[in-house]
């Protein structure tokens, strides 16, 4: 392995780590898998990577990509938990953090695009760009999520409207 | 920007999300590294393997001759040999003197053509063709590169075609053909077949005449 590359992992691994638990609403091992697969997709492109100027933010989308992938592919999967996490929320279970807890009730699609838009600023078409899909999508994802996650944690539904959000620009960069 | 948003982007940037303990990332990442590299490889020799394959299996299942450059060894030995010139003698009915057919033949390009026994001359074509062999008593006549050759035959009794072809057909399945002129045997007795007899067929020298047909 490249030093340069293997400094780049050891450096960014548990910012990734943490962003594949964000994105994977609390699961280790696929959050460790999708960390391990995103280095090993940087590390094939290392030559293009290591003159990114925004590396973070390359691996946390090159990681997004990588989950929503995944998560079209097991969708039916998805779509039965999703059915079971709706049933067991409306138990109204005791969480440490409400936001974190909410962001975990949602399906992967959802979360993925909720995750991607707060954690880099990106506008609805940045974001389709990222995952290669419709801007509609996103769309769509951004607006069930945010109705799911006002309803998991009792936000009035005036307190906002993502769909005026999501047309906004990228306005951050944040590190891993 | 709402509260919620306000939450939300906070939450995913600073909030208490637990990192998963990996200590082995970097190991596996480079395992990882190291399988997709002999993937790489055992793919580039899969894919030359094939192309090996595709290869050889085109070289073996060519159809033999298909292609190529003719062996001459392979051919048959009377294959290129044509009907340079043709003759004919109407005969004199008058007498009953029969008429002849003489046809002067160019030699073979590579190897030697036996003008022998199970040669066969044809004239004519359908019903009315007529049909004389060389027989198994005839000294052949080897016909070797180069030289040329006339087959003379007695033909008498021709109610066929004006201006028929005629033919010949060696033993080894080649044949050569060409076409007769208007001098041809009277038709004597339309009711009986024309009547083809091989006389003779003997090299020559050919100096660039004889009748074209």
């Amino acid at each position: 392995m490249d030093a340069e590359f293997a400094a780049f992992v050891a450096a960014k691994q548990n910012g990734l780590l943490r962003y594949g638990m964000l994105l994977t609403g609390g699961d280790p091992h696929t959050s460790a898998d999708l960390a391990q697969e995103t280095f090993l997709r940087l590390g094939r492109r290392w030559r293009h990577v290591r003159d990114v100027e925004h590396q973070d933010a390359y691996a946390r989308r090159t990681m997004t990509r990588l989950w929503w992938t995944r998560s079209k592919r097991d969708r039916r999967e998805q779509l039965r938990a999703e059915t079971e996490e709706r049933a067991g929320s409306e138990v109204g279970p005791a969480w440490e953090s409400d936001v974190w807890a909410a962001l975990q009730q949602l399906p992967p699609r959802q979360r993925a695009v909720l995750v991607l838009r707060y954690y880099e600023d990106c506008s609805e078409k940045e974001i389709a760009e990222v995952l290669g899909c419709r801007p509609g999508t996103v769309k769509s994802q951004a607006s069930r999520g945010m109705a799911s996650l006002r309803r998991l944690l009792g936000v009035d539904l005036l307190d906002g409207d993502l769909d005026d959000d999501l047309d906004g620009d990228n306005v951050g960069e944040v590190g891993v | 920007m709402s509260e919620l948003d306000e939450q939300l982007r906070d939450f995913v940037r600073r909030g208490a999300v637990p990192v998963p303990h990996v200590p082995d990332l970097l190991e596996r990442v480079a395992a990882g590294q190291r399988r997709h590299r002999r993937r790489q490889v055992a793919g580039l020799a899969a894919a030359a393997c094939v192309v090996a394959g595709l290869g050889v299996a085109g070289v073996v299942l060519r159809p033999a001759g298909h292609d190529r450059v003719p062996n001459p060894a392979a051919s048959p030995a009377c294959g290129t040999v044509t009907i340079r010139a043709t003759g004919v003698d109407p005969g004199d009915p008058g007498t009953g003197l029969p008429g002849g057919l003489v046809l002067v033949l160019d030699g073979p390009a590579a190897r030697t053509c036996a003008i022998g026994s199970g040669v066969r001359i044809t004239v004519g074509t359908g019903t009315s063709a007529t049909t004389g062999t060389i027989p198994p008593t005839f000294a052949p006549v080897s016909l070797g590169v180069g030289q040329h050759a006339s087959v003379h035959a007695s033909w008498r009794n021709w109610c066929g075609e004006q201006s028929p072809a005629v033919r010949i057909d060696f033993p080894d399945g080649s044949a050569t053909e060409s076409e007769l002129g208007r001098d041809v045997p009277a038709c004597t007795d339309p009711a009986t077949p024309s009547v083809l007899e091989f006389t003779t067929a003997q090299l020559t020298d050919v100096q660039g005449g004889g009748q074209r047909p």
